[in-house]
Parts: structure tokens; sequence; C-alpha cells
């Protein structure tokens, strides 16, 4: 025994110095706008839960935040032990009521490794969506752009509309949100300003560039923003802003770097996950490629640094409509409309590999989660329906959303009841296509906003009203703004605009029996805009 | 020839399946509730199962639920998650408590497991975790949900040994643990699942040896036949047996200390600091 007693003494003094070597503690301090329509935790007592996950998604802990759990008197929240990261890391802190998201923050380069004490601030942000107007390309008298609507997509409220409302933005025809969701960089016409989703207010000064960006991306990190121009001739341009801190604080101080696009103009662009490439689909914003007749061209990817180089180009065999990069895996996704499919593209080569088939004119295209999300032109028969379609990005099987189409109404000659039962006679018409030229999905994909072209078309079309034979000649072009629920299916549409180009005078003319004359019909406008800057913050 | 006996005594042992501990023990109906999620198709049921398996509890699959109460998926689904009305169903099925596993489709499955109370219709530990559509749930998974809800003690479980043995005045010890003399008025409480290494000896006989695997809420049954010593050394006398015995031991010396080591309890603990009011 005495000859044990030195190891036993050596084994007692391992012990202690593991246990009290000193584990370290990292601390995740939560922060929230002091507006309360803004702070996603304003009513505290509806968090559930603080996830904690890095930027590949692996989950670093889980806190509890229901009444009971195990909050010490000064607010912190056990994690319980974290597993170390191999280096710094991106993280995602989000704040959870259920299995909603209320709000979120992303927070740069945090490092867990065994004896660390560290704090990490995490400054929390709604989820929000927002919407800004453009002026349609058809004309109408009466045309104007709508306010900015700032939607919240746990109530579906536009917080710019609620009862003193902090939110305050002029305009805006084209937006992107920062990386870390603190604020939306929003263009409105030619000025460049960047709205804070913390206080609601446009920060000071603007950015005044050569055009009125017809797009604008963030890059992941925060690393750039790039605004495209939607060209004049058949060159276009993108403005890249390097500095996006400096950007935010004043925007009328930012230098951006502007990069010539020869015989190209940019139609959509995504960036790389890690930032350092930005994909550019050429091909301009002004074609529909779902519109009837259209005449589609072969467009491109153009790929850039942030140093403006262009380091490559896929040319694409067919027209696509739209393309996106998905956050996790880095692959390019498009929306072919030539190919009738939603594709990944090989960053190498640009050979497309198909994620989802046989669909009708795919426009908008976004990745989250690992969901493919995309726009159709697919009918859902026999109602007045379109498809959403989702998709898991590995492969496997889909899941249409339908959401019910616009309508225009052709007012028909005829008197109503004087006691007011008997109505107008109206010809109800259904669009032929419909292009969501921009989208956006909330971080959690509960949620997916789209602005939408819908083209009610008929050439020559014969039909039968009250026993006449009638004749419809008309081209209507519809702006509307959907919003779907992606957890129950509910969809809501908001029409912005109706504006006839062809048919003002006679859209519908029926035959009347001799010697009446025919009754000729035309269809009238409704003036508005177009829903423009879809940007989901924290989103896609 | 002794060890043979020995051997043989040892193969008598018989386990018998006891509920002893039956009558202490919550009754947890585990019910399900979707929302039109096709994702972790099988949750309910294997929730229920592992409970079955490593929780001293009493446990109301969905399958027993739905003989119970022929209409219990449209009753869960009509209270949409609210407490009372949940526990109220779990009273009917004559459950202390319904773990109620909510599964819903947000691109990914997400899954939010709650225990709820149903005298008092409260709900209490709750969990939610969002499941990529393409990855299987693996029972380790799920059991580590389980232990996150159900305090540690719902996962201790016994089973018991009882020894008899030829002669009268026998020590009776459970992994060198003095457990009594033969006859034992009863049988020895013990942790399990575990393996127990038994050993009954009497001065002037060949002390008998077993190792014993007792399942949950299991009595096995020990009869020990001694054998009168002689000259001759017995087999777990000789050398070469304990060295190789110390041996093993000196592996899994190693290797325990390998898994402490690189285990997760040195690395740092993570917080997060709630905002201020």
């Amino acid at each position: 025994m005495r000859r044990l007693r030195p190891f036993v003494k050596l084994l007692g003094a391992v012990v202690v110095v593991a246990g009290c070597g000193g584990r370290g503690a990292v601390t995740f301090s939560i922060t929230a706008p002091s507006e309360p329509l803004l702070n996603p935790v304003a009513q505290p007592e509806l968090v559930t839960e603080y996830d904690i996950r890095t930027a590949s998604g692996n989950v670093i802990g889980i806190a509890s935040a229901v009444q009971g759990s195990g909050s010490s008197g000064d607010g912190l929240l056990p994690l319980g032990a974290l597993m170390p990261t191999m280096g710094p890391e991106d993280v995602y802190v989000t704040a959870l009521t259920g299995g909603s998201t209320l709000g979120m923050a992303r927070i740069k380069d945090v490092s867990i490794s065994k004896g660390k004490t560290a704090t990490y601030t995490a400054e929390l942000r709604k989820p929000l969506v927002c919407v800004g107007a453009a002026m349609p390309a058809e004309s109408a008298s009466g045309n104007k752009t709508a306010a900015v609507q700032v939607i919240d997509p746990l109530t579906a409220a536009d917080l710019a509309k609620q009862p003193s409302s902090p939110v305050s933005i002029a305009g805006m025809t084209a937006a992107a949100s920062t990386w870390d969701g603190r604020f939306v960089v929003a263009a409105n016409g030619n000025a460049l300003t960047a709205w804070d989703t913390g206080s609601g207010k446009t920060v000071a000064g603007t950015l005044t560039l050569a055009f009125a960006p017809s797009r604008v991306v963030v890059a992941p990190r925060d690393q750039a923003i790039v605004a495209l121009d939607p060209g004049s001739g058949a060159d276009g341009s993108l403005a890249i802003i390097s500095d996006v801190a400096g950007f935010v604080g004043s925007p009328g101080s930012a230098n951006p770097k502007i990069v010539r696009m020869p015989g190209a103009i940019a139609r959509t662009a995504a960036f790389s996950p890690d930032g350092s490439k930005l994909y550019v689909l050429t091909g301009g914003t002004a074609v529909d490629p779902c519109a009837p007749g259209a005449t589609l061209t072969p467009n491109a990817i153009q790929v850039y640094g942030l140093d403006g180089s262009m380091t490559n180009m896929f040319a694409l065999e067919g027209f696509a409509a739209d393309v996106t990069v998905d956050p996790q895996s880095g692959a390019i996704v498009v929306a072919d409309v030539a190919g009738k499919q939603i594709a990944t593209l090989d960053p190498a080569s640009g050979a497309p590999t198909k994620v989802l088939g046989n669909l009708t004119c795919p426009s908008a295209v976004r990745v989250v989660n690992g969901t493919v999300f995309a726009v159709t032109s697919d009918r859902d028969m026999p109602t007045n329906g379109f498809i959403l379609q989702r998709v898991p990005l590995k492969g496997g099987a889909s899941t249409a959303t339908p959401f019910t189409g616009p309508n225009y109404n052709i007012p028909i000659d005829s008197m109503p009841s004087t006691n007011g039962d008997i109505g107008m006679a109206l010809l109800p018409v259904r669009p032929v296509s419909i292009d969501a030229y921009e989208l956006a999905v909330t971080p959690d994909g509960s949620r997916a906003e789209f602005a939408t072209r819908a083209v009610y078309n008929e050439a020559n079309t014969k039909f039968m009203f009250s026993g006449e034979d009638c004749t419809a000649n008309f081209n209507i072009v519809e702006y509307g703004l959907f919003a779907v629920d992606l957890r129950t299916g509910n969809a809501s549409y908001e029409s912005r605009s109706q504006l006839v180009t062809q048919g003002k005078n006679d859209c519908v003319d029926c035959q009347l029996p001799s010697p009446f004359p025919d009754q000729v019909v035309g269809c009238q406008s409704t003036a508005g805009d177009k829903p423009a800057g879809l940007a989901a913050t924290f989103g896609q | 020839m002794r060890a043979f006996v020995a051997s043989v005594v040892v193969m008598c042992a018989v386990a018998v399946a006891v509920d002893a501990h039956a009558e202490e023990r919550r009754t947890v109906a585990v019910l399900e509730y979707r929302a039109g999620a096709r994702g972790a198709r099988d949750i309910g049921e294997r929730l229920a199962r592992l409970l079955r398996d490593t929780a001293a509890l009493n446990v109301i699959d969905l399958a027993e639920a739905r003989r119970k109460l022929p209409k219990v998926d449209a009753e869960v689904a009509k209270c949409g998650g609210e407490a009372m009305c949940v526990g109220a169903i779990g009273e009917q099925l004559g459950a202390n408590e319904v773990l109620l596993v909510g599964v819903s489709q947000l691109g990914d499955t997400i899954l939010a497991l709650q225990r709820i109370d149903s005298k008092r219709g409260e709900a209490g530990a709750r969990l939610a975790e969002s499941l990529p559509a393409d990855k299987e749930i693996t029972d380790e998974q799920a059991l580590g949900w389980l232990r996150q809800l159900f305090p540690p003690e719902t996962f201790r479980r016994f089973g018991s040994i009882a020894v008899d043995a030829d002669q009268a005045g026998a020590a009776v010890s459970l992994n060198g643990e003095p457990a009594g003399k033969t006859p034992l008025s009863e049988p020895v409480k013990v942790r399990a699942p575990a393996t127990y290494k038994l050993r009954v000896e009497k001065s002037g006989y060949v002390p008998f040896q077993a190792r014993v695997d007792v399942l949950p809420d299991a009595n096995v049954e020990v009869h020990a036949t001694l054998v009168r010593e002689s000259k001759e050394v017995p087999w777990f006398k000789r050398w070469y047996v304990w060295a190789t015995i110390g041996g093993a031991i000196a592996i899994g010396g190693v290797a325990t200390a390998v898994y402490f080591g690189t285990r997760t309890d040195s690395t740092p603990l993570g917080y997060v600091m709630k905002p201020m009011p």
C-alpha cells in the first residue's frame, strides 16, 4: 500500500487540475430594437426557445425560454456544454415561438474552444418582407406607385400601416437585405440608401448612381453590395460597393466601382455562399418569358469577382428566367424556361442537371433550407390556379402548392335591376400566363411573396353570350403581389394594376341579328403600379 | 469437474419477469399530431417504444390509445395543441401525462415534443427540433430528446436477484458488496439493466461465482450448489487466469480514460442572455 501512495497522490492531483482547469463560457447576448413594432421579442412571454446554429446548420445549442426552464435571475438561459468549433464560424441565432420564427441575428466569426470565455452580441431583428413599387412599362393615365410595404410574416400585417408606426421609407424600386438583417439596401430611382430594420428609419444620405438599379444584391457576410443596371442599349453595367458597413453608415460617402458589361444586360444576380463570386444572369428585365409570343434567346451567366473582374461565363442552352444559389451547398440553381425545368448548373462547365422537370415557364426560383421554391405557369385545372413547386434540392418528391390566379372582368353592356338585386353582367377572363419576376422567401420557408406579371391574351377567340356569337381580341397585363403561407397553403393576392395594351375600345365584339349593329365592348385599364424591390431579411 | 458443475448451476439461473415495480409507475400516453407533414413517419410509435424500453413508465402507444379511444387521432387534432384539451384525452386514456408529438413541415420536418399533465391540463417540458427531410431519425437521437424531456430518475430501472444455495449461512455478495447470508429473506433489488458478479461462499466450500445479467423489471433466480474444497488448485486460483483478467481490466481502464479524456464535459458552457426589458 505504501508503494501505491505516490501514485494515488498523483492521480488526485490530476483530478483536481482537470476539475479546476476552467472549461470557459460562451454567452450570446441578445439585443433587440426599442421600437415595439420592430422588436421581435417585444412580448418576451411568447419566446419559447433561442436556437443557436452555425451557418452550415449544425446545432450549437437550444436554450428553452419558457417559464420554469433553467433561467437564472440574471436573465441567463443555459445552453449546456458547447461543441468546440474548428475555427471562427458564422452563427445564426433564432428566437422561436413554437415552430415560428420571431426574430433572427447573424454573428460573424464565433469561436468556441475549451477554456474560452467570450460574449457575442446578437442583434435580433424580425424576418421582414419589404415590398416596394415601380412604374410599369405599360402606360395608363393615373399610374402611380403605392407606399412601401413592410410585412411581418408572423402576423401578415403591414408594419408601415400600423398606428404610430416608426416605419418611414419614401419609395423603393429595388432592394435587398444585408446579411446581418439590420438594414435593407433600397434603391429609389437612381438613389441608393439604407433602411434600418431596427429603427424603421432610412439612414441619412443617398448615393446617386448613373442608372436606376433593376436589382440590388448583397453578398453573404456583408462583403459587398451590387446594383444591376437595367441598361439603355445593348450594354449593361454593375455598381459594386465593397464597404457595406461604410455604406449603411453614410450612403452618400460610398465609392462604387462601375463594371461594364459589353453586349449584355443583367437580369438578376446571386452570390456564392462565401461571397467571392457573383453569378449574373443576363437577358435584361424587360423580357416576360411566360407571355404568349415572347421571343426568347438563350442567355448566359457571367461570373464576377468582388473586384469586378469577369472570371467565367456559362452560355445557357436556352432562356433562363432566374438564378439563385443554395446558401448551404453553393449549388447554382436556374429557372430554365426553355428546358421547362429547375436545374442546377455545373460550376465549371455550366452544364444543367434537372432538379424538377415538365414545368410550364418556371419564372422565379429560390432555395431555402435545402428546399427549392419555384413559381411556375403550370395550371391547377379546372380552377383559375397556378402552381408554386417545392422540391428538395438533393432530389425527391415535389410538393405543389396551388394559388388562385388573378382574373379580369370585362363589363358587358347591361343594366342592373332597379331593386339592386340583379347586377351588371361581367365576363370573367383568366390569364394565359404568369411571370413571377421577383420572389422572396422567409428564412424558415414559411412564407413566400412574389411579384407577378399576368397576361390576359385572346386572339380572335370565339364564344357565345346570351345566344349571340362573340369574338374576343385583347391583350391585358396585370401586375400583382402574391403572399403564400407555405404551412397552410393559403394564398392571398393584391392586384396592383390592370393595363390594357390591346382592345381598349373593342376587346369583345358580339354580333346581333340584323338590322342591329354589333355590340362592341372596350376593356378598361385600372391604373396603378407594379410591385418591385422584394426583400426578405435573413431570407432569400 | 467442479468448474463444470458451477457452470451448469449458472446456466440453471432462471430469469423471471416480474412487474414488482409497476404499482409505483406513472403512465404516459404518447399521442401524435400531424399538420399535413409526411416526414418522421413512425416517430410516435418509435418514441413510445423507446420510452417503454428505457424508462420506468407504463406507456400507452398510439395503437393502444386507438383501441381505447377509437377517435383519438381526430380528438387530438381538434385540440390544436391546447394543453387542457390534450390533458382531458390523457385522462380518458388513464394516463398521468401525455407526450404530445407534433409533426409539421416547413421545408424541413419540424418536430415538437411536449409533456402535458393530464389531470392539471398543464404543459411541461417542451422540445422542438428541425429535421432535414432527407435525414433519418436514429434511436440515439430520439432517446436524446426523451432524456431532455424527462428527469433522469425516469430512466432509472430496477430488477432483482433471488439467491438460493444448498448450504445455509453462505455469504452472498454482489459486485463485492455483501448482500446477506443464505437463505436470503427476499430478492436483492438492483439497478437494471446491468451485469452483476455474484459470489456465494462458505468456509470449506469452493466459492460459487456467476455473472448475472439483470434486465429491467426482471427477477433472476440463482440456485448455487457449493462443492466441498479439495487440495486440488481450482482453475480460478491459477496465476495465468488472473493475469488474463488483469490485462483485460488494464485495457478497459485505458479505454475509459480515453473516453473521459475526450468527452465534451471539458468544453465551454453556453448561455443566452435574454434582452433586458
